[in-house]
């Protein structure tokens, strides 16, 4: 990374690299930037990395900016070059939903694309790892009562996050299960009970409604309120 | 009223607690604390207590602080509720709030409800199955504070190391996700079904002990049908056997009511498979000292509701002699004026040996009806308010005891009068008087009255985080035979968290499944090999390193 960049500055890059976007509020409120003093002052901090060209930002459709890495931010801390693309409306909601999901950091681990290749190597016993499109990330589950101890268990996760309604989401899920489930590795997780789904849902009543869907076993729905901000 | 109460350190120390006040007693580890929250996490918590050597509780009102050992706070656990009116804090042994039933009273909107969700945060947090059965309406007061005190790391596991514990939300209000009771899957293979089905009808409002004999004659003849048919696993299998069933025209007419309310209860239940993370097994959770909270939603499910809360309740008790028979557990039943009455009385009355904690709350005295001295045997008592000129009210002047006064005499009195006469004979005389007397005395009369006035009622009304609590004498609550007056000092969960930890209760869906779930085989998990476990080692050993804190980058 770049010398001239500060502690918090390359914090702030290696969050966007693990969440691919976010908006200032909620990063605001991550562990990670405890001590950057007042939001003000973190907001000021993000235009500046935007001004010194390491972040770009879009407008969601209500308004709000959101930020991602540029060109620039990507080389610096080595993530894909298509997080430097300015986002479709289903990759915003991955963004929002994934930068909401990482402030319960003692739940969900969201990893550098390098960290989750380097995880599926080792998952895979040396195989490359398998190339998919969908996002992953590590979610800690409280295990089932038979084993018998609190400690939460970490699960591989496909992330969905798109605006559909429940009957496509809940479609969606599945195909996106079964691609996932020919591949030998996703497939074996699967098995040893390691691997599941988190949709994220914008309200409460919409996760209510998903839940009365046949989805794939594993499967979780996560309430994530941002996500109202993409109806404009 | 005794309003002056302080911490009695003589007394306290001759039952073996090590306090004192202002001074500190050791000079090792020590943690301070100060106001309700903190005060009560740390005296409810057995892991921060066993890694320091003294606490410090920083008191109101300018006092000095209060030092009390960890070690006898480990010993001698408590059960915080609040401070005095002359600051000093309202401690009661666990062993004393688990001796007996405890009874909260007062209006609507005066506290009852916080004041029993403060204690079954507290009664959670220190390792006690607790089961809160709502039946007024969903409560995100009750939410949080089981939500809060489930996931507090101040429990031992089997290896000494500190875990949370889990909490469980069944509700009935439509729309919401809930885990789902079954109650026929909680009966035990060892009660003769005679007995199983006297237990349900009594649990569902009907008295078997009824001295109405119409009332035993169309609960008779339920019995008898329900013995004639298979109970099954469910309601709704329960229901399909009735309907099965044939039965002749009396029958159908005198069990016509049993049959409707297992018939609806038939269409509340969702049946799920036995090993489903969103089914309740009762034993289990009691082994494990969970939490649950069971919403009946009065205001959704009308009377469905009382019978479902009083179904819950029997099969706790009935779970709890199997699962934990030599542990106490703690059953909070909010709003008991709506419960089946007899079912509470039986409760009360029965369930003290069975060490099976009550911890319920009325409006007032009055709504007990004739049963009022049952079902108001409680040992410790907790009241918010009382309507003056009440059932309560009366019953709070008799709570504070008589006080002697001595009322001022003050007497004063003067008369004066004048006389005259004339005598008209061979003399004339003319005679006049004059008179006047003057008398003061004042003195005092002893009279008793109740030490509780009516303008004390009044007052209790007026300050919204004032209660009265009476208790026997035992540990730091040595305040002798009569009531005390508390304040809360303040919420021992702000409404901030009330609103965050109801969300994740809502949002955690680890436990739960949506009403409307009726494909809930699909979520059963298939027993794993030997061969996949030890995949699933190696796995999940690679996941835990990945998942590890990280240095920043």
């Amino acid at each position: 990374m770049s010398n001239s960049l500060s502690q918090i500055d390359r914090s702030i890059l290696s969050f966007a690299s693990r969440v691919r976007g976010f908006r200032v509020r909620t990063a605001y409120r991550h562990s990670d930037f405890k001590d950057v003093g007042s939001e003000e002052a973190f907001r000021k901090r993000i235009e500046r990395l935007c001004s010194d060209g390491y972040l770009a930002s879009s407008k969601l459709p209500r308004g709000q900016q959101i930020y991602r890495l540029s060109k620039k931010g990507v080389e610096v801390v080595a993530a894909p070059p298509s997080y430097s693309s300015q986002p479709s409306l289903n990759i915003a909601a991955g963004m929002l939903s994934g930068s909401h999901l990482a402030l319960k950091s003692e739940e969900f681990i969201f990893l550098s694309q390098f960290e989750l290749n380097e995880l599926l190597h080792k998952l895979g016993a040396g195989q490359p790892p398998p190339k998919t499109t969908i996002s992953l990330s590590l979610r800690k589950i409280a295990p089932n009562d038979s084993t018998g101890t609190c400690e939460p268990e970490t699960h591989l996760h496909a992330l969905i996050s798109e605006l559909r309604t429940a009957d496509e989401l809940a479609a969606r899920a599945k195909t996106v299960f079964e691609k996932l489930m020919q591949t030998t590795l996703f497939s074996e997780l699967h098995k040893a009970q390691l691997f599941g789904i988190t949709i994220c849902v914008p309200t409460g009543a919409f996760k209510t409604a998903m839940q009365s869907k046949n989805l794939p076993v594993g499967t979780l729905v996560e309430v994530v309120e941002d996500l109202q901000d993409l109806i404009a | 009223m005794n309003q002056e109460f302080n911490l009695d350190l003589e007394k306290a120390r001759q039952e073996g607690l090590a306090v004192s006040l202002g001074r500190r007693m050791s000079s090792g580890e020590l943690q301070t604390v100060s106001g309700p929250k903190e005060t009560a996490d740390i005296v409810s918590d057995p892991v921060r207590l066993s890694k320091c050597e003294e606490v410090e509780i920083k008191l109101p009102k300018g006092l000095p602080s209060l030092f009390l050992l960890a070690s006898m706070l480990l010993a001698f656990r408590q059960v915080f509720f609040g401070y005095a009116v002359s600051g000093f804090p309202i401690f009661l042994g666990l062993r004393r709030v688990l001796e007996a039933h405890m009874l909260f009273l007062g209006p609507s909107r005066t506290g009852k409800t916080t004041g029993m969700a403060n204690v079954f945060r507290q009664l959670i947090r220190h390792g006690i199955f607790c089961l809160f059965i709502g039946l007024k309406d969903f409560d995100p007061t009750i939410v949080a504070a089981g939500r809060d005190g489930a996931n507090a790391k101040t429990r031992f596991d089997a290896n000494f190391k500190p875990c949370c514990g889990k909490f469980v939300l069944i509700t009935k209000q439509p729309g919401l996700p809930s885990a789902q009771f079954n109650f026929l899957r909680q009966l035990r293979g060892d009660i003769p079904p005679a007995l199983q089905i006297a237990q349900m009808l009594a649990a569902m409002g009907f008295d078997p002990g009824t001295d109405n004999m119409s009332d035993k004659y169309y609960i008779g003849s339920s019995q008898d049908m329900l013995l004639k048919v298979p109970l099954g696993k469910s309601f709704k299998e329960l229901d399909q056997n009735i309907r099965k069933g044939k039965f002749d025209k009396d029958t159908l007419y005198s069990t016509a009511a049993a049959r409707h309310i297992i018939s609806q209860q038939a269409a509340l239940e969702i049946d799920l498979p036995e090993d489903h993370p969103a089914s309740v097994s009762l034993a289990k959770h009691i082994k494990d000292r969970d939490t649950l909270y069971l919403d009946c939603c009065y205001q959704d499910n009308g009377h469905l509701a009382l019978a479902n809360g009083g179904l819950m309740a029997k099969a706790a008790i009935s779970a709890k002699n199997v699962a934990a028979p030599g542990s106490v557990i703690a059953m909070f039943i909010d709003e008991s004026q709506q419960f089946p009455q007899p079912l509470l009385t039986q409760i009360l009355a029965q369930c003290a040996s069975r060490q099976i904690r009550v911890f319920y709350s009325f409006h007032n005295l009055g709504q007990m009806g004739t049963s009022w001295e049952v079902l108001s045997m409680a040992g410790t008592r907790v009241i918010y308010g009382a309507v003056p000129g009440g059932s309560t009210d009366e019953h709070l002047q008799r709570l504070f005891g008589m006080k002697k006064e001595y009322v001022l005499n003050v007497g004063d009195s003067f008369s004066s009068g004048t006389s005259s006469s004339v005598t008209v004979g061979k003399d004339v005389s003319v005679t006049t008087g004059e008179s006047q007397s003057q008398s003061s005395q004042y003195g005092f009369t002893e009279k008793e009255s109740f030490a509780w006035s009516p303008n004390d009622t009044l007052e209790l009304n007026a300050k919204k985080d004032r209660f009265i609590i009476q208790t026997p004498d035992a540990e730091l609550a040595q305040w002798g035979g009569t009531a005390i007056v508390g304040e809360t000092g303040g919420r021992q969960i702000s409404f901030d968290d009330i609103e965050r930890l109801t969300k994740e209760a809502l949002n955690d869906t680890t436990h739960t499944i949506g009403p409307k779930n009726t494909n809930p085989a699909q979520k059963q998990i298939p027993e794993l090999s030997k061969e996949v476990l030890t995949k699933r080692e190696h796995f999940l050993s690679i996941l835990n390193a990945a998942a590890a804190p990280r240095t920043k980058v």
